[in-house]
């Protein structure tokens, strides 16, 4: 036993003693990274294999070209974690980005200026199943050349090799704690919009269905994403927010809605480590989403894109964007549950990927997603429940009381012009609810106002 | 014989002018044409076009397809009930509003006024979701911090106040309305000779039938041009609507146009958007013949002569302090609330409701951070210089086209007009659009400003034009054209005249209109979006617009509070010295 620990502790020693000597020949940006990260060096375990490209492509681009530019969706402020890292590899190449958030900036320009003969960026990144735009237009290069290509799933690559995946996205869904109940919450997408639980407006919805419901349509078929949107839609009420993902999480926050759909794992997990009462919760199947990019034909800086992107996708790079923005990495060597912010959430679960058909099943989608959006049915005001309680207290005079529902406590807010009040059969004022008395109250749910409190 | 003559005469003299019209007359009906033609013709094939890349315009792939579809479709016609609702509502809350303010700077001894004319135009420069935001945050019922207040704490009201209401959308765009119709007022009222208002009085007419039957009908044409204005302005805008009635499912014309141009299918729709907004072009033109009317007999409304004038002041007596309350309710609603719900959001470590724990974590990080954008102070300064280029470029452009289109007797003056008012009616990323593919196709032509500052300037000249000529026409028809002939007869030259007797008597609009667009310039996004190249070329309206889309709310709030604080000191300053430049000139012209 005490040789079978001894051999241990020696092969732990020699296994840190190589880690410690890798971690050396890492460039000083990349300690610092693992160091913020709290990894061990072991984690880019290759990394020098993986970053060997032709010669002709490092001459081209340190020579010739000595700068990419590249038209992604990062912010600056990650960008530049992103590109330290880079650039202590690289130093002969300048890394220029352009941060691009709308479909004008990250398809129309570069296409329309592709067609005119003119290059206005070597890399796109974030295509977001618009892929075929360029296809059309034969604006992408084959990367199948790039050696760390062979290091992403065949799922998260086209066919024709024009497009590869940089990083990984779980869209599900965020809750206030203070509101939802763990238990509450639905195992099931059919669970969530065959509950009344979160019907009436408690839900929040962004118009981004290609973030998550087209997965789920994909993989449930035709007839249960048109069931499903249906009862999503007009069934459940929910609010419909023009505001972007992002700043539906500060509603959620906010407690303006008791949950959000969609929601990006990465995005939240920050929030959460700030103490913001929120939970990210993913029901079966998890809608799996990936952010490809592409290299233009005859970019400008053509070599230099395609050292940057062998880099993205090498183990250094995938680690140095998940650093800068928390981003679940592709790579296939990087499927640990440390990128994952809320691994309990995924754990097990079945996912919904995006398969071959996504592009016309987004069209299929799109037909009847959008009309049933901007219809939105009418506001339907909140159902009234009439019940027998004891009232527990009366709030500012009689404005607001509360009352004991199944051990529950809820609170009705009373109008002086539209509640009817009657105490002992007589019309009451607000000013003549007391304490315990036994009344009948007729209410839009806990929070709403009371149509009628009639007390004995 | 005399009808043969008659019309011989007529058309000799059509022909005459149309040969004998002066040459800068036609360069700048060509100019406009050129600028403002380039996006309308491109409006119009693109709501015929079949193509998904909007700058793909083919003949082939032209048709009717994209009207067929948005307009037989029962829901367009659905919502026009809450549209004209709306759109009526917050039109006559923000010009009744705006009115009464300038009223009261202009035309009384209403005390605090350097407070009205820093404080009102500032609702301009928080771009419209912000605001909006802002009022979610205030009024929503579930989470509104002043609902909150109010009700829960004080007792004061039995219920919330619900902003997702159609009462709540007129409200905030009328807030919103207000700014730009003040701007336009206060030259007209200051302009105005209170030697008219006298004289009614010294004939027996009372406080409100001089109101009514004079300085009304004097500002008829400002008022009517504001009207159309916003009428459209607020037809057109999506934020209020947006953030405040699709939670409630209350949809209005504009939703239906956002809902296309970001549709599910990622790639938006911009054909059936075009053809949806054409309805906009349809009303600007319409509208801008009715205007053409109005003012057809224009020496109705001079009312600066040569025998010179100097303003009044209306004492407020009883009514001063109830104006005064007035004043300070608007700015609270307008200005303060939405600015201290983004001061109290940008010192949170994450977006919370008022409370003791959330005053104990206030933070300065976000201030803070701010310096960690490596572009920021980059895209500060292009910001500054984009907002001298285009605030002056559209001062100097509407001023030429005004005169042209209110002095002139040149045939083509009406369509110059109806030139300038269109780009109010055509959708910011239409015109965004238009221009990307123009400089794209410059670059052949040795015009090649693609992705700069100067592109951008351009286009908003464009953009900003009709406000500009609205602003414009109604201050030029107010001024005499005896002070003209005189300064001729005099024999001063063309240049003389303009600058010793138009851009005295025109200063207060020149500056008002300088400020507005400043103000637009700050907060718009949507054409720097389409229009820059590289971070070198980035604005600040771009990345407060990525920093919201981002989620990042503190960080807006940082931002937009020193933006607002810096814009008012600057508003307060230009103001303060061409105001005082003009009450120099008038007391000067009245001595």
């Amino acid at each position: 036993m005490k040789r079978i620990s001894a051999v241990c502790s020696a092969l732990v020693a020699g296994m840190a003693m190589t880690t410690v000597a890798n971690a050396a020949d890492l460039p000083k940006a990349t300690q610092t990274m693992l160091k913020a990260l709290k990894f061990n060096a072991d984690i880019l375990s290759g990394v020098d294999e993986e970053l060997k490209v032709p010669q002709a492509w490092l001459d081209a681009a340190n020579n010739k070209e000595k700068e990419v530019i590249i038209y992604s969706t990062h912010r600056p402020k990650d960008w530049q974690k992103i590109n330290s890292v880079f650039s202590a590899r690289y130093p002969g190449i300048k890394v220029k980005q352009s941060e691009v958030r709308t479909s004008a900036r990250r398809y129309i320009r570069p296409l329309a200026a592709f067609k005119e003969g003119r290059y206005l960026t070597d890399i796109t990144i974030g295509l977001s199943g618009n892929v075929y735009l360029f296809r059309q237009a034969g604006a992408f290069a084959d990367m199948s050349d790039v050696p760390n290509y062979k290091n992403i799933p065949d799922e998260a690559k086209q066919a024709d090799h024009i497009a590869v995946a940089t990083r990984t996205r779980y869209w599900c869904m965020t809750y206030n704690t203070k509101k939802v109940k763990k238990e509450e919450l639905p195992k099931t997408w059919d669970d969530l919009v065959s509950s009344e639980r979160f019907g009436n407006k408690k839900l929040m919805i962004g118009n981004r269905p290609n973030n998550w419901l087209l997965n789920l349509w994909e993989s449930q078929g035709d007839q249960w994403g048109q069931d499903f949107t249906r009862k999503l839609l007009v069934n459940l009420k929910p609010q419909l927010r023009k505001e972007g993902m992002s700043a539906l999480l500060n509603l959620v926050v906010l407690g303006e809605g008791d949950m959000a759909v969609p929601s990006a794992m990465n995005r939240a997990g920050p929030l959460v480590e700030k103490g913001a009462p929120i939970g990210f919760h993913c029901p079966e199947p998890v809608p799996y989403t990936v952010s490809e990019l592409g290299v233009f034909k005859g970019a400008p800086h053509i070599n230099a894109a395609k050292i940057w992107v062998n880099w993205l996708l090498s183990k250094e790079g995938q680690v140095a964007q998940y650093w800068a923005e928390e981003s679940t990495p592709v790579h296939t060597g990087l499927q640990r549950k440390e990128f994952i912010f809320f691994p309990e959430a995924v754990a097990g679960k079945k996912k919904a990927v995006l398969g071959a058909e996504s592009e016309k099943t987004s069209v299929r989608l799109a037909k009847y997603w959008d009309p049933l959006w901007l219809q939105g049915g009418g506001y339907i005001p909140p159902k009234a429940t009439a019940i027998e309680t004891k009232l527990g207290e009366i709030i500012n005079g009689g404005r607001k009381i509360a009352f004991d529902v199944k051990g529950k406590k809820h609170t009705a807010s009373v109008s002086g012009s539209r509640t009817k009040i009657t105490v002992g059969g007589k019309p009451g004022k607000r000013g003549s609810l007391k304490a315990g008395m036994q009344c009948k109250v007729n209410y839009a749910g806990d929070g709403g106002e009371a149509k009628s409190i009639e007390c004995k | 014989m005399a009808v043969e003559t008659l019309e011989f005469r007529a058309t000799s003299s059509w022909f005459e002018r149309l040969r004998t019209g002066n040459p800068w007359h036609w360069a700048l009906l060509v100019l406009m044409a050129l600028l403002v033609g380039l996006p309308a013709v491109f409006l119009v094939l693109g709501s015929l076009s079949q193509t998904q890349v909007p700058t793909d315009i083919s003949l082939s792939a032209l048709n009717f397809d994209n009207y067929l579809d948005v307009w037989f479709d029962p829901v367009t016609y659905g919502l026009f009930y809450n549209t004209f609702i709306y759109v009526f509502g917050a039109t006559a809350v923000g010009i009744s509003l705006a009115a009464t303010l300038a009223w009261l700077v202009e035309r009384t001894d209403c005390p605090g006024k350097i407070w009205i004319y820093a404080g009102v135009p500032m609702t301009l420069a928080m771009p419209g979701m912000l605001q909006a935001m802002a009022w979610v945050l205030l009024l929503s019922p579930r989470i509104g911090f002043l609902n909150t207040f109010l009700v829960d704490e004080l007792g004061i009201l039995p219920g919330p106040i619900n902003i997702y209401s159609l009462g709540g959308m007129i409200f905030v765009e009328g807030l919103r309305l207000v700014p730009t119709a003040f701007l336009m007022l206060v030259p007209l009222m200051r302009s105005m000779d209170p030697s008219l208002e006298e004289a009614a009085a010294m004939s027996g007419a009372g406080p409100s039938s001089t109101l009514r039957k004079v300085t009304m009908r004097l500002l008829l044409p400002g008022i009517v041009a504001i009207v159309i204005y916003q009428f459209i302005t607020a037809l057109e805008v999506f934020e209020v609507p947006g953030i405040l009635g699709m939670p409630a499912d209350l949809f209005v014309f504009s939703t239906k146009i956002y809902q296309i141009h970001h549709s599910a299918t990622v790639l938006p729709e911009y054909g059936k958007a075009n053809a949806l907004a054409m309805i906009y072009l349809v009303v600007a033109v319409v509208a801008t013949i009715a205007y053409s009317r109005v003012i057809v007999h224009q020496e109705r409304y001079t009312i600066v002569t040569g025998k010179g004038y100097r303003p009044r002041t209306q004492p407020l007596g009883f009514w001063r302090w109830p104006a005064v309350a007035l004043v300070v309710l608007f700015l609270l609603f307008s200005i303060l609330l939405p600015l201290l719900v983004f001061i109290y959001v940008s010192l949170l470590p994450f977006v919370q409701a008022p409370s003791l724990e959330a005053f104990q974590n206030l933070t300065l990080q976000h201030y803070l951070n701010l310096g960690d954008d490596p572009f920021l102070i980059q895209a500060i300064w292009n910001t500054i210089v984009l907002i001298v280029l285009t605030s002056t470029g559209t001062v100097v452009l509407a001023f030429l086209v005004s005169l042209v289109v209110v002095r002139s007797k040149f045939i083509g003056r009406r369509f110059l007009d109806q030139l300038a008012f269109m780009p109010h009616a055509i959708p910011g990323i239409v015109l965004g659009l238009a221009f990307l593919w123009v400089y794209l196709q410059g670059a052949n032509f040795g015009f090649d400003i693609f992705g700069s500052i100067w592109s951008i300037c351009i286009a908003f000249i464009v953009s900003y034009i009709a406000y500009g000529t609205r602003a414009m026409n109604a201050a030029i028809l107010q001024i005499h054209k005896d002070l003209e002939e005189a300064a001729h007869v005099s024999g001063a030259p063309h240049w003389r005249t303009m600058w010793r007797v138009f851009y005295p008597l025109m200063l207060p609009t020149f500056v008002g209109v300088w400020v507005w667009v400043m103000l637009h310039v700050v907060r718009s996004a949507s054409l720097p979006l389409i229009l820059y190249e590289g971070p070198e070329n980035q604005v600040l309206a771009v990345i407060i617009w990525n920093m919201w889309d981002e989620g990042e709310m503190q960080a807006v709030g940082a931002i937009g509070v020193l933006m607002i604080v810096l814009l008012l000191l600057i508003t307060v300053a230009v103001r303060s010295f061409a105001f005082g430049s003009s009450r120099h000139i008038q007391t000067a012209q009245g001595h």
